[in-house]
């Protein structure tokens, strides 16, 4: 029992090792060359985990021979355009100046359906209001709406808005992040007052604190836990 | 580039692991057969102070080796050499020579399958 607790600890964190070292791409977009691997990793940690009849090093060579691929695939595609093209493939415009492709479709075992689909899904229900139609190497559809179709934007109109800054998040949980007060140009003196100045007694007290651009500063306090209750 | 260079002396790493694995795997398998054939001769010359010290020597190198072997090779192929290891053991304290020869064919036998299994040939990999 013991050693099936320490074979999958040690395999749990050689995996998310792997993961993290083949980059955070990997989770939301799989390339096929990364799902392949992605798969392969996961089913190659669990036959050692629950085999202890097996050396732990059938499960630790051939993840580390994956990451090893995984690492070099990606860093050979970075270097080689060919290369890239071979192992990801290229997207293909699935609508060509608001016509689709049906040669382009045939290709990529794409049927009508699946292409009025993915539209509906991105929002676009009439195909005569796109102009390009592509299908990423990921899988996506990626499409631009005929020029007519755009929304205006404030650089349309010539209207100048201040840049939206991401806000600082000076205390989170409990807890005051130096780093972020540092970046956000203020001291912990001025985060006391700003507590003081709202009744609350310390830090411990607050869920979350955040400085926006407009040095709006945004305070919620913890919600007090009911004892006892149903 | 970080991760590119990690990834060649991982790969380096574990070639040159792969090689010394088996390199160790045939004096593993050459080993046991001197071993089993030193043993087969003291029978046939009814040795039998000399096979009794041979064997424990024999029994204390498994448990060493044993140990080592364990991180790559699979246990079961492992507990069948010391099952027979000890099969051989009590046979050679009754002194019955066909179940002392039958025992020590056997551990010659199961240390050449795992050689046989481990090493790089062609027929291992496809």
């Amino acid at each position: 029992m013991l050693i099936m607790l320490i074979r999958s600890a040690l395999l749990y964190g050689l995996v998310m090792f792997s993961l993290r070292m083949m980059g955070k791409r990997q989770v939301g977009q799989l390339q096929p060359a990364e799902l392949v691997i992605a798969i392969m990793i996961s089913d190659v940690a669990t036959i050692p985990m629950q085999n202890t009849g097996l050396p732990i090093f059938s499960g630790i060579v051939p993840i580390s021979v994956l990451l090893i691929a995984e690492l070099l695939i990606s860093y050979i595609s970075l270097k080689n355009r060919r290369l890239r093209v071979a192992f990801s493939g290229s997207p293909s415009v699935m609508i060509h100046k608001g016509v689709i492709d049906e040669k382009e479709m045939e290709r990529q075992r794409f049927n009508v359906d699946d292409l009025l689909e993915e539209l509906r899904v991105l929002g676009y229900p009439d195909v005569s209001k796109i102009e390009y139609a592509i299908l990423e190497t990921g899988g996506q559809i990626s499409v631009i709406p005929k020029s007519a179709e755009n929304a205006v934007t404030l650089g349309d109109l010539q209207i100048k808005k201040r840049q939206t800054v991401l806000p600082y998040i000076l205390i989170s949980d409990g807890e005051v992040d130096e780093t972020e007060l540092t970046r956000a140009g203020k001291k912990r003196a001025w985060l006391d007052k700003q507590l003081k100045t709202r009744h609350i007694q310390g830090y411990k007290e607050v869920f979350l604190a955040s400085l926006n651009g407009d040095e709006e500063l945004f305070i919620q306090t913890k919600q007090k836990r009911k004892r006892g209750g149903k | 580039m970080k991760k590119f260079v990690f990834a060649i002396v991982l790969l380096a790493a574990l070639v040159g692991c792969g090689i010394w694995y088996q390199y160790a795997v045939a004096d593993f398998a050459a080993e046991i057969s001197v071993r089993c054939d030193a043993i087969e001769r003291l029978v046939y010359e009814k040795e039998s102070k000399a096979l009794e010290e041979n064997f424990e020597k024999f029994e204390a190198y498994w448990e060493n080796k044993e140990t080592q072997m364990a991180y790559f090779i699979d246990h079961a192929h492992l507990n069948a050499i010391t099952k027979s290891i000890g099969e051989l053991g009590m046979a050679i304290r009754v002194q019955a020579e066909a179940d002392i020869l039958m025992a020590n064919a056997r551990i010659k036998a199961e240390a050449q399958d795992i050689a046989e299994d481990e090493l790089l040939r062609p027929e291992n990999l496809f």
